[in-house]
């Protein structure tokens, strides 16, 4: 083993106890001394079984797993050492953010490691507050781990692992339970870590733009294998490659392989907004351009004026919580029949009390809610919930059927449907997420995101006409959340209302007509997206909210005479060829 | 919740050692149990409640909690001073009438008796609260490692402990989304339709508590949990408040004793 390489695996294949296939397969790779690595790759391609690989979990935490081929550690074979032992040089912090933290403090947590190796009271001392100083939590010592937000207990984890001093530290999938002031928090944690720290990372991550900023390698994971690996540049040149396995590459890729498909001659590829920035600028200025002035695209699907009564009214809605904290401090709006709207706005800016309105599991302290002529005051949440579909986030809080096609009937028993409707709902909703097949299936043994279509069928099945989803492509994968987004827009089709509160404004713009935006609970902006990503753009990228990178983009080189306005890649590609006149 | 939970502050309280702590609250609560004389037990009562005051225990919290405890509160008066075979009558709850009854005395002792135990119930609910409320966990802990108990329960009470918040908050969440799948959860239906309402929501805990422990084990055993035995960060000391502390605690005990063995404190009644 050369000196610079920290960890070698060999051959590694891996099956869990009691899986059929492998989990990873014949895996080769070698991580050098102070590199940043990041794996990328669809929701089981094997990331985090990988992960557990490096620090020894697999195969000492599962008994009676299968391993195959050698991983060496900083010359301890994963094998031979205790898990104990190898997390001295390699750290994990894990994706289930909450539950890896075990003290009650910030303070306790962090010193929880150090104690357990066998340091004195200084050392331990000096070990919190150096971690703690390292993600920015210094002054946090004393605080309750549950008081923190989830940026702060994500960075806290990141201080656990730190505290350990290792010379690796793993981290799986550290953003993708986070609003984005949460991921801003941790990305910029790393960015530290980087500069502070000759440490080496290896990062699970699917944000593909913050990715290429700063990984100095890339290794893409599909079906338990390694399939491309290489530099940021070499590997995001990739577009449709990537596309088809299911990783998203940086929406400047995207725009830059279309627009050589449309037989555009450029003379570079970007990775980041800026390099685009900088090619495109060039372009623009050496090209003839053909259209000069600059137009605003008329709205094509400006909304009709709507004299049909709303199906949703909100009058000057206020609540406040036992304890004085006022989530909402009167909000007013009308949603129509359907609409598909958006509600966006960091944490804590009232879009989940907003929703519990909806279908009246909080009432109002002041103020309306009317749903198709209910007031949700008067109304009880089991009558509510013929009208109103409220997906939560997490199916794991929702399940608890011994098969698929109990977990489905329960809101249909609920609201009282004969066994006939009972039948004939449940195979729609089977067959609308796609779940054919799966009647008989244990749901606590399907896949998280198979859960998630579970759990979005049982609410479906009940035929509401309004359906509200929160945060429906957390923690899933780019083909995960598409397939989300596409059911949502073909119940919209059949003429469904649709809410959605999202963290993920790539996605607002793509599928959204309208867009709500909530802060410090009041709504700061209400209008169609194009408008509100458009006009509001500065003040959205002050409360944290940032448009998707394609809109930079557009708004960088305006003065080139791009449109301001732009929302997605092919609109963006249309624009570019308009303006320099390609074929 | 008022149970368990720690209010930092730097009352005198605050700064005890948690032995002296818990001296104090054997002694108050032997003492109460001690006399029967309402008057006695009123005046531990009011020396718990002063201890109250100078440990800054917010008496306001103790709202909700004593709004559930009235009515139980009321019928322990009530019926001590219904049952207990007093000699002073105050009246009959059914008076003579037609040459019926009369039934139901009401007695003074009675109504003292009753008084005692609503006091040492208070008593109970305020030392203990007092105790848990100025003493944070590590001092529980490190109370633990000095009586040599096994290093795990100490650890274990830990983490669990940090669990309580996180599980309410699924819990609550939980009870959210099988509402909104139309759960009729508050209505109120037979002991067994009870239970079946309830599953759709211990369920789901119980299993995300499995996937939960999964992610811990792992946690802890990567941040080197069994290479050595964990003891808690502080270990406790007695200082000299302590030391002035626990011979006040320990005199008062034994004058108290010393008045119940020479027979005071029993219910009298000084009217003749």
């Amino acid at each position: 083993m050369a000196e610079s390489e920290v960890i070698t695996i060999e051959n590694l294949s891996y099956t869990y106890p009691k899986a059929e296939k492998p989990a990873i397969k014949k895996i080769n790779l070698t991580i050098k001394k102070g590199e940043f690595v990041t794996i990328m790759g669809p929701t089981g391609a094997g990331k985090t079984t990988l992960c557990y690989a490096m620090v020894g979990l697999v195969p000492q935490f599962f008994e009676e797993g299968k391993m195959e081929g050698n991983v060496i550690v900083k010359g301890m074979s994963t094998r031979k050492y205790p898990i104990q032992k190898i997390c001295t040089v390699a750290g994990i912090v894990f994706q289930d953010f909450e539950n890896q933290i075990f003290g009650i403090t910030v303070e306790d947590d962090v010193s929880y490691g150090p104690i357990f190796l066998g340091f004195d009271f200084n050392e331990v001392q000096r070990r919190v507050k150096e971690a703690l100083s390292l993600v920015r939590l210094s002054g946090y010592e004393k605080r309750t781990v549950y008081t923190l937000s989830g940026g702060e207990t994500q960075r806290l984890a990141i201080a656990d692992v730190l505290a350990m001093e290792p010379e690796i530290i793993i981290l799986d999938e550290p953003t993708s339970q986070l609003d984005p002031v949460g991921k801003e928090e941790v990305f910029q944690t790393l960015e530290n870590l980087r500069k502070k720290t000759d440490a080496t990372v290896v990062l699970v991550e699917h944000k593909s733009e913050e990715v290429a900023k700063f990984s100095d390698r890339i290794i893409v994971m599909n079906n338990g294998k390694i399939v491309l690996e290489g530099p940021p540049r070499k590997i995001f040149e990739k577009v449709n490659e990537l596309l088809k396995i299911g990783v998203r590459p940086p929406q400047v890729c995207e725009l830059f392989s279309s627009l050589k498909k449309r037989g555009l001659k450029l003379n570079a590829f970007p990775i980041t907004l800026e390099e685009a920035v900088d090619i495109l600028s060039k372009t623009l200025t050496q090209e003839k351009i053909v259209r000069i002035q600059q137009h605003i695209s008329t709205n094509k699907t400006a909304e009709k004026v709507n004299l049909e009564k709303p199906i949703i009214e909100v009058r000057d809605l206020w609540h406040v919580y036992p304890g004085g904290v006022e989530a909402l401090r009167g909000v007013s709006f009308n949603i129509h029949r359907g609409e598909f709207v958006a509600i966006i706005g960091p944490n804590g800016s009232g879009k989940s009390t907003l929703l519990k309105h909806f279908n009246g599991l909080l009432k109002p302290t002041k103020g309306e809610v009317i749903v198709d002529g209910l007031n949700i005051k008067e109304t009880t949440t089991g009558k509510l919930a013929r009208k109103v579909g409220l997906v939560f986030q997490n199916p794991d809080h929702q399940l608890f059927a011994k098969s698929v096609r109990e977990e489905i009937e329960y809101g249909l028993k609920n609201i009282g449907l004969s066994e006939d409707q009972i039948e004939k709902r449940i195979r729609n909703a089977l067959e609308f997420t796609g779940l054919e097949g799966y009647e008989e299936r244990h749901p606590l043994l399907l896949k998280k995101d198979e859960r998630q279509r579970v759990a979005f069928a049982s609410i479906i099945a009940m035929a509401p006409e309004i359906i509200v989803v929160d945060e429906p492509t957390t923690g899933q994968d780019f083909k995960g959340s598409e397939r989300m987004m596409q059911m949502l827009t073909k119940l919209n089709n059949l003429g469904k209302t649709i809410i959605v509160v999202t963290h993920d404004l790539r996605l607002v713009a793509e599928y959204a007509n309208r867009a709500i935006v909530l802060f410090q609970g009041k709504i700061v902006v209400d209008g169609s997206t194009r408008e509100v990503f458009t006009n509001y753009f500065d003040a959205m990228q002050e409360i944290y909210l940032s448009p998707p990178q394609i809109t930079h983009l557009a708004r960088m080189l305006a003065k080139y005479g791009i449109r301001l306005d732009i929302l997605s890649v092919k609109e963006m590609v249309e624009e570019v060829i308009q303006l320099i006149g390609g074929k | 919740m008022v149970f368990l939970e720690y209010i930092p502050g730097d009352s005198l309280f605050h700064r005890l050692d948690i032995r002296s702590k818990l001296l104090w609250f054997i002694a108050v609560n032997v003492l109460a149990f001690l006399f029967w004389d309402p008057i006695y037990v009123g005046i531990i009562l009011f020396s718990v409640i002063l201890a109250g005051t100078v440990a800054q225990v917010p008496f306001r919290r103790f709202g909700t909690l004593m709004k559930g405890l009235i009515i139980p509160m009321i019928f322990i008066v009530g019926y001590e001073a219904l049952v207990y075979p007093g000699e002073h009558i105050l009246f009959y709850i059914i008076p003579e009438l037609w040459g019926f009854g009369p039934y139901g005395q009401l007695t003074i002792e009675g109504l003292f008796v009753g008084l005692t135990f609503l006091f040492r119930l208070l008593i109970m609910v305020f030392s203990s609260s007092i105790f848990t409320l100025t003493t944070p966990l590590d001092h529980f802990l490190g109370f633990l490692q000095k009586i040599r108990a096994p290093y795990q329960l100490g650890f274990m009470i830990a983490v669990a402990v940090r669990f309580i918040p996180t599980l309410q908050r699924e819990a609550w969440m939980i009870i959210d989304a099988q509402k909104a799948r139309g759960a009729e959860i508050e209505a109120s239906k037979g002991f067994l339709q009870t239970i079946k309402m309830y599953v759709p929501i211990f369920l789901p805990m119980i299993i995300n508590g499995i996937r939960r422990s999964e992610t811990l084990a792992m946690a802890m055993v990567t941040r080197g949990f069994g290479v050595r035995k964990w003891k808690p960060l502080k270990s406790i000391k007695l200082t000299k408040i302590d030391y002035i502390f626990i011979p006040i605690c320990l005199v008062l005990l034994f004058i108290g004793i010393y008045l119940w063995i020479k027979g005071y404190g029993v219910i009298t009644f000084w009217g003749g």
